[in-house]
């Protein structure tokens, strides 16, 4: 349904060109959850504003690639029909629910409006609507409350108001970037619960974009790690999560605590930042982090290449040299007792 | 809101008695207003102890300020001491004016002003909106006084000699041969009024610009895109709605010291409104005309703060007074 293929987003800006996505291809089925995860700075944002044509332009080009919706280039849509396409066919929510809503609308007129541009319908059928999503969400009250304004409402409400006016046009896919970032942590397992509990109502695909890799463990069926503008890492979120062949992931992975095997493996820090998108490292752009680099990581820019059936990832070690490098560290610093 | 409203008009109250003693105060001590009489040695020390007597000038301050201001309560700002006339009558009579002229010129600064700070935003270092930012910092630096003389010169003197005929006048507000009519009240009022409406326009569309921008920078602009508005409702709609709340405060706040009148472009145009009344007045030592306006625009001002307030509430949802 989604087809992204070598997907090209730079910005022109005084120092340079920001090559902030740089080649990235996936695909989307309807009903599947991709998650995208990477540090800030890694392109997520942007491949997902890329696929709403959201990018500021000027600044913004893209040289190369094609997003492919039923079919259609999303690149060479003209202005017009990628508003008939935004919000309908493919909606998009915000990290941030205290200032995505406008503050001066009730969040039925919000709602509504979403509505009413792409459908044809009255005023009171579109409240009807309105009051029907935001139960659907899970907001107690709907018919007092789609009269409200956004700050009578909390975080988390927020955040299930902008969900609600993502789904109103029930669209084929819904971009969540980094829904539940801004959100405390019992309100973030129910907004995801809650987007669980649509995608099985209404069949809608997911791109689910975050720094947060408990998120898309819980949630995502497939998973593209992105570094530096590009996907290092893609495949079955089982498969990339129990078996990671790029260590970047690997050290992602290793970097977060984990409830089950608390006290036996020590947390291992990604040392330094994530490289300047202006001038990145000659051979590998992770090589300056990355705990198993050698000669020629510092000469080789590896591409994108399977692993493992459906599971590819960019690095130049094959996978047993891998697993041999990851054993020493475990051995070196991780188990203890 | 209505607990709010009553707090703040007592709160007025307390205001404005305040700024009756200092507006007494102040004027009182600008000089004698008997000055020339008493320069005169044609009138005799007894005539002047008599007209002091009249206007209560022989008390004691506190006591003509008691004397005064329990006229002002009972709604007569006193006599003026040149004119021989109700001070209620001078000043009522200059109101008409200064509310033309004013009204006027705000209706062009908000005309003109909004849009283009909204355009300048939207386009922002444009060569249209470099143009704006040019032209409105001459609009801060120049000086109300030479801008009506430059326009005075230009549109008053060098448009008459070249058309033929006057075309604008530079000082009035009518004229006795043309018979008065609109016509002639626009040719009179244009001048003035562009004057003060290219001096608040420099103001005005910096501020609306910087608002706008501020608002151009929300995660909400993006969700209302995110939804396939097109830019221009997003900007007509989202943004506009937004980026209006402070213009329209600072508006409600102007008002007040607005209806006060020019003093300096209503000087300039020999316009006869309170401004000039004003100026005129407090050379003269007319202090009673000289306090009337000043505790007006007090009132005015005390009274568009409240307006200004409510207005916020009304334009801003965010903002209640329960």
């Amino acid at each position: 349904m989604l087809e992204v293929n070598n997907l090209k987003t730079h910005f022109k800006t005084q120092d340079g060109v920001v090559k902030a996505v740089d080649g990235v291809s996936f695909s989307l089925e309807p009903g599947e959850t991709l998650g995208i995860v990477g540090e800030s700075g890694s392109g997520k944002s942007v491949t997902a504003l890329s696929l709403m044509q959201l990018n500021p332009s000027p600044p913004v080009s893209y040289p190369e690639g094609e997003i492919l919706f039923e079919g259609q280039d999303l690149l060479k849509a003209s202005e017009g029909r990628m508003q008939k396409i935004r919000g309908n066919d493919i909606a998009m929510i915000f990290q941030d629910p205290m200032t995505s809503l406008n503050p001066v609308f009730t969040v039925g007129d919000q709602i509504m409006e979403a509505i009413r541009i792409h459908q044809q319908v009255s005023k009171g059928e579109a409240k009807k609507r309105a009051i029907q999503v935001l139960r659907d969400v899970g907001i107690a009250n709907p018919e007092r409350r789609v009269d409200e304004y956004p700050h009578q409402y909390s975080g988390g409400m927020r955040q299930r108001a902008m969900i609600a006016m993502g789904l109103s046009c029930n669209p084929k896919v819904l971009i969540a970037d980094e829904p539940t970032t801004a959100l405390d942590v019992t309100i973030q397992a129910q907004i995801l619960e809650l987007m669980v509990d649509l995608q099985e109502k209404y069949g809608t695909a997911i791109v689910m974009i975050t720094h947060d890799l408990g998120v898309v463990a819980q949630l995502a069926d497939k998973v593209m790690v992105m570094y530096a503008g590009r996907a290092v890492e893609q495949g079955p979120t089982d498969d990339v999560f129990y078996d990671p062949m790029m260590p970047y992931t690997w050290s992602l992975l290793r970097s977060i605590p984990r409830l089950d095997t608390a006290g036996e493996v020590r947390l291992l820090p990604i040392k330094g930042t994530p490289p300047s998108l202006i001038f990145l490292p000659e051979g590998c752009n992770f090589n300056p982090r990355c705990p198993f680099v050698k000669d020629e990581c510092l000469r080789i820019d590896p591409a994108l290449e399977r692993k493992k059936p459906g599971h590819s990832a960019a690095c130049i070690l094959s996978p047993e040299e891998l697993e041999n490098k990851k054993h020493r560290v475990d051995q070196e610093l991780g188990v203890e007792g | 809101m209505i607990s709010y409203v009553i707090r703040k008009v007592l709160f007025s109250l307390v205001v404005l008695v305040f700024a009756s003693i200092f507006i007494f105060g102040l004027v009182s001590l600008a000089g004698d207003p008997l000055v020339e009489l008493k320069q005169n040695p044609r009138i005799r020390a007894e005539d002047i102890q008599r007209i002091s007597a009249i206007y209560g000038l022989d008390r004691s301050y506190p006591e003509q300020y008691l004397f005064w201001i329990k006229g002002v309560l009972q709604g007569d700002l006193g006599t003026s001491f040149k004119q021989n006339a109700p001070v209620n009558e001078i000043i009522g009579q200059r109101i008409f004016p200064t509310v033309l002229l004013m009204g006027t010129s705000i209706l062009i600064t908000m005309i003109f002003a909004i849009p283009f700070g909204i355009y300048s935003a939207i386009r922002k270092y444009s060569w249209l909106d470099n143009l704006g930012t040019f032209f409105a910092f001459l609009g801060f630096s120049m000086p109300i006084f030479w801008l009506a003389l430059i326009l005075q010169l230009v549109f008053g003197v060098y448009l008459t000699e070249w058309a033929g005929t006057r075309v604008f006048y530079t000082s009035g507000i009518s004229d006795t041969n043309s018979g008065g009519g609109l016509v002639d009240l626009i040719k009179h009022l244009t001048l003035p009024a562009l004057s003060l409406a290219i001096i608040q326009s420099a103001v005005y569309s910096r501020f609306q610009r910087s608002a706008m921008l501020d608002v151009l920078s929300s995660d909400y602009l993006r969700t209302a895109r995110a939804k396939g508005l097109s830019r221009r409702t997003v900007y007509l709609k989202h943004a506009l709605r937004n980026a209006l709340i402070p213009t329209v405060t600072l508006l409600a706040l102007y008002m007040g010291t607005i209806l006060g009148g020019a003093i300096i472009t209503e000087t300039v145009f020999a316009w006869p409104g309170l401004g000039f009344l004003f100026a005129d007045a407090l050379f003269k030592g007319d202090f009673n005309v000289a306090r009337g306006i000043l505790l007006l625009i007090a009132v005015l001002v005390v009274f568009f703060n409240l307006v200004a307030d409510l207005v916020y509430a009304f334009v801003d949802p965010r903002i209640s007074y329960d």
